[in-house]
């Protein structure tokens, strides 16, 4: 169990906007205090990775991607890289595979290192599947030999044998994913590396490639894994590595990194404080002041498949009401209301509320199938009169597995809403 | 496993012999790279690698027209015209071929690099190897038109022994289209002014090479003449029509001076490649 991996104070900067005469100038001033022995100017400065930042009249024109990081794993760890959009991770993922080089610092590491940070790269679309199966193992590393001996393994885990000596660009891009994945997952590299690779494929084909990383994970090597996806993570990683604007702000077991994910990440939609004027309906008299989704396992806006979905609400009268209701429509990606609730329909006790703040928690039943689903929520008078309402306030994301006590895979991920039902059959 | 570290990091020594041992250990590569340029080439062609030999007969036709019958520029009494324009060209379209792909090299394959890391020279490498595949076929037509020349036109037979030196040339050719190459790519992942001078320059480089008329034509006290040595690819291209014709420019001076040169043109452009291909992504 030695060291494979060792990164030393990597840092990476890019220049922002386009090439052309300014960049050039950068160029003949670098060039001249290297000449002169000194160091690179443009290395003092530079802002912190932050996307959505302008920083006016300040900006430098140069952003660290990556700033300081240092890590090291032993063979045989499985390594979960997470972390918001721009927060350095495929910048990371591109030095470790030594797609390009850090601005300072240094990566060492041991072995062959295989990185999958796009499926089929190198695949011609005028030559058939068998050339391709061919051409991209040898671009990831393998030899013709190996190639060759795994050949009808690959062939076969893709599911497009009938079609292997037809020109990819014919293929459905699902069989073009699979057949590239396959090459992917046969390669036998010390060290593995993969990104996002396993958002192709249908559900089917997505469980078998969970299950091909976790071989690969179990026969003692390193594999990192970048991925959006917190239950494949969860699924495949011991240890987990948690980026956040350029730098690496966590690094542990992967169920304390995930949470750390969760509370950095607080904008992702389980936890809001809205702005009482963004409201699709705002009459003055009360606003909501926050709306939480509470989980049992803190997993964010992710929950069970059958875990009943619990709100937290908080608002605030300004006048007296008589016969206060608040309602939860539950709509989909697509903008369809495929669930509505409201405390009238369970029979819930009449409330006439004073002026004042409340908290509220909100129960229930969850018989929505798994996908991601948006909340709109609001505060009403009993007669239907709104006093301030939002659409798509809260997000969440039925899973497909159940908790622990109903812990199936739920593979047939058909619409949006399962109803309970009895199945008896007789025989007549 | 191996227990050295492979250090990925800003300063990191030119190291030849990590080069060369990286191209033999990705020899498969290279002939797979080989393969798909082939194959993918003529992909839904009727004619298929037929073009490979109507482009050079074209061209012949038109430099026999052009050259040989409106401007009247002699071409060696030995040999026909057709078949001395058509030696020309196979020797300089290879050469051309190789040169044009090569200096797009990290420009045309910047989404496969940007993904996955193989030594970036095995492109390259692999642009030759199907160069030389083209070059066969094209100078196997010039042998066909040669031979019947010498037997059913009556042209002399005039191959000399410096024929042996064949290979050399092709070997020169090809480090000099690697050389420059590799040096043209390099300067192009950052500023593309290049590629607009490539595209046309390629052009003018052939009208600066003997090509489409004997090296004798022009006279010894013109400025042009002075030009001609300078270009390193004369005394070759020269040298090869010399081996079938027995008449034009042969000097050893001149080609061990441009073999000199071209070699250098080699260290430089594997130098300047090594350090821009591992930062490349990043401007291109």
């Amino acid at each position: 169990m030695g060291l494979v991996i060792k990164a030393e104070n990597i840092s990476k900067q890019y220049k922002l906007g386009a090439v052309g005469i300014s960049s050039l100038a950068d160029d003949m001033q670098r060039l001249m205090a290297k000449l002169r022995g000194k160091e690179d100017p443009f290395l003092k400065v530079g802002d912190e990775n932050k996307r959505d930042t302008t920083l006016l009249g300040r900006d430098s024109g140069f952003v660290w991607a990556l700033k300081d990081i240092n890590f090291e794993i032993n063979q045989g760890e499985v390594v979960g890289i997470i972390g918001k959009n721009g927060a350095g991770k495929s910048t990371l993922l591109k030095i470790l595979s030594s797609v390009t080089e850090p601005t300072s610092g240094k990566l060492k590491y041991k072995g062959r290192m295989a990185s999958l940070l796009e499926v089929g790269t190198g695949f011609h679309p005028d030559l058939s599947g068998r050339d391709n199966v061919f051409l991209n193992g040898a671009i990831l590393g393998m030899k013709k030999h190996e190639i060759a001996k795994k050949f009808d393994e690959i062939v076969e885990f893709s599911g497009v044998a009938k079609y292997i000596d037809t020109p990819v660009k014919r293929y459905s891009s699902g069989m073009y994913v699979r057949l590239a994945f396959s090459v992917a997952a046969h390669l036998n590299p010390d060290i593995l590396i993969i990104d996002e690779v396993l958002a192709v494929g249908d559900a089917d084909f997505q469980d078998k490639c969970l299950g091909k990383m976790k071989d690969v994970a179990g026969q003692g090597r390193t594999v990192l894994f970048v991925s959006h996806n917190i239950l494949a993570i969860k699924a495949i990683c011991k240890r987990g590595l948690l980026m956040h604007q350029g730098k690496l702000i966590s690094d542990g077991k992967i169920e304390d990194v995930i949470l750390d994910y969760i509370r950095a990440d607080s904008n992702v939609g389980f936890e809001q404080e809205p702005d009482p004027e963004k409201a699709s309906i705002n009459t003055g008299e009360g606003h909501i002041k926050k709306i939480k989704l509470i989980t049992d396992k803190n997993s964010g806006i992710e929950i069970f498949y059958s875990e009943t979905i619990k709100i937290e609400l908080e608002f605030e009268l300004f006048i007296s009401v008589q016969d206060f209701i608040s309602d939860v429509r539950i709509v989909t990606k697509e903008g369809a209301i495929v669930g509505y609730a409201m405390p009238k329909f369970d029979n819930a006790k009449r409330n006439d509320l004073p002026a004042g703040r409340y908290r509220q928690i909100i129960e229930l039943q969850n018989g929505l199938q798994p996908d991601f689903y948006f909340l709109n929520i609001g505060i009403h008078h009993g007669k239907g009169l709104t006093i301030h309402y939002f659409e798509r306030i809260l997000q969440i994301r039925v899973l497909s597995v159940g908790d622990h006590n109903n812990n199936y895979p739920i593979s047939w991920q058909e619409g949006n809403y399962r109803p309970n039902g009895k199945w008896e059959i007789t025989s007549y | 496993m191996t227990e050295d570290w492979n250090v990925v990091e800003k300063k990191k020594p030119f190291n030849l012999k990590k080069i060369l041992k990286d191209l033999i250990d990705y020899k498969d590569l290279i002939f797979l790279f080989f393969k798909r340029d082939i194959k993918a080439s003529y992909q839904q062609t009727i004619l298929g690698p037929l073009w490979l030999i109507i482009q050079p007969v074209f061209t012949s036709i038109v430099f026999t027209v052009v050259f040989g019958n409106i401007a009247k520029i002699p071409t060696p009494a030995n040999i026909s015209p057709f078949a001395f324009y058509l030696l020309g060209l196979s020797f300089w379209n290879y050469f051309a071929d190789c040169f044009n792909k090569i200096s797009g090299t990290f420009i045309s394959n910047a989404s496969v690099f940007g993904k996955v890391y193989f030594p970036r020279l095995t492109v390259p490498v692999s642009v030759l190897l199907s160069g030389i595949f083209k070059f066969f076929i094209q100078f196997g037509l010039f042998l066909g038109v040669y031979i019947y020349g010498i037997i059913i036109q009556g042209y002399n037979f005039q191959i000399n022994v410096t024929i042996l030196l064949l290979p050399v040339y092709l070997l020169l050719l090809s480090v000099f289209a690697l050389g420059f190459g590799l040096i043209v790519s390099s300067f192009t992942t950052k500023y593309r002014d290049l590629t607009m001078l490539v595209s046309f320059g390629v052009q003018l480089l052939m009208y600066a090479t003997p090509i489409a008329y004997p090296f004798f034509t022009i006279g010894y006290n013109s400025v042009f003449y002075k030009i001609l040595l300078c270009n390193p690819l004369t005394g070759i291209i020269e040298g090869c029509k010399y081996a079938f014709t027995s008449n034009g420019l042969f000097s050893a001076n001149l080609i061990m001076t441009d073999a000199v040169f071209i070699i250098l043109i080699l260290v430089l452009g594997m130098y300047i490649f090594s350090k821009v291909e591992k930062r490349f992504m990043d401007t291109v």
